[in-house]
């Protein structure tokens, strides 16, 4: 009695073991199913976005240019205003210490020095030996008593004349012809600076 | 009698894995429909996107990511341009008199 049973038990285990191994592999399977369609309904997503994209791509880039452009172009701008104010700045304050200089206030530099210097430069440019200067008012006075010196210093006629030019300092050489002219002033100058060597003052400025 | 009895169950037992056999068809069949429905639905979802792009219309939606994604990059842009200009405005007083000593130096006349 106790074999037919255990025979029966057996045979119960086994059905039931093989009814759980079938739903168990079809729920595998299932799940596989399922994980493969919804692998490839996103590949079909993804690869429609990507043509949805290159088909309106021109209008997203057109959108996209326009709002990074503006402000890349605002901040570009700003940038050169900033930059613009700091070199001007340096051009600000070494005019100030030009002006300083030229008043004879600076111990490091002799402005009468600077004004021979400038004059001498001025009759080599030009070539010559007889030349008329004009000079602003501050230095009238000076060069009228050192006019004489000069010539002799620098072995050619120097005449003062009576035209004051307004600059910080400086002077205005034309030959005695007249025909020509060389502007030897501070301001000049420094307006040649800033042109020729705007970038390398950047540099310095750390601006560029 | 006891041979009766065995029959009777294997015939139970038979039935048994029958029904599970009919069960487990029926979840693979079921997700296999799933999946087709799925798959389906994100074809014509995707052929709809399409022709409408095609048209140029419904991109409204896209214009307005991107845009509102451009606007992110923007504001982020606008930062960087800020601060670089404060870097600007901060130069050290070493620096400037360094960038003053050259401009004199080249404006004052040299022997």
């Amino acid at each position: 009695m106790s074999n037919t049973i255990e025979m029966e038990a057996e045979l119960i285990q086994k059905a039931v073991n093989e009814r759980n191994k079938l739903i168990k592999e079809a729920e595998e399977k299932a799940a596989k199913i399922l994980a493969a369609a919804e692998a490839e309904a996103n590949r079909i997503r993804t690869d429609n976005e990507n043509q949805v994209l290159q088909l309106v791509g021109s209008d997203l880039r057109t959108v996209r240019d326009r709002i990074i452009g503006q402000v890349e172009l605002k901040g570009k701008s700003d940038i050169m205003a900033a930059r613009g104010i700091m070199l001007e700045r340096v051009y600000d304050n070494t005019r100030t210490q030009l002006n300083f200089i030229a008043e004879g206030k600076d111990p490091n530099n002799d402005y009468n020095e600077i004004l021979e210097k400038l004059m001498k430069e001025a009759v080599e440019q030009i070539g010559g030996d007889d030349f008329i200067i004009s000079v602003n008012k501050r230095d009238q006075s000076y060069m009228k008593s050192e006019i004489g010196v000069l010539s002799f210093k620098l072995g050619v006629k120097l005449r003062l004349s009576n035209e004051l030019i307004d600059v910080i300092g400086g002077i205005k050489c034309t030959s005695a012809s007249g025909d020509k002219i060389y502007y030897n002033t501070l301001d000049g100058r420094l307006e040649h600076v800033r042109r020729i060597k705007e970038a390398e003052i950047a540099t310095k400025l750390g601006v560029i | 009698m006891k041979m009766d009895r065995i029959i009777s169950m294997g015939g139970r037992l038979q039935k048994l894995l029958a029904d599970a056999e009919v069960e487990a068809n029926k979840k693979v069949s079921e997700a296999q429909n799933k999946a087709d429905e799925m798959i389906r639905t994100a074809r014509s979802d995707a052929e709809y996107r399409r022709k409408r792009a095609q048209r140029g219309t419904g991109i409204d939606e896209l214009i307005a990511e991107e845009e509102k994604k451009a606007r992110k990059e923007a504001d982020k842009i606008t930062k960087e341009y800020a601060d670089k200009v404060d870097d600007l405005r901060n130069i050290s007083e070493e620096k400037m008199n360094e960038a003053q000593a050259l401009v004199l130096g080249e404006v004052l006349p040299h022997e």
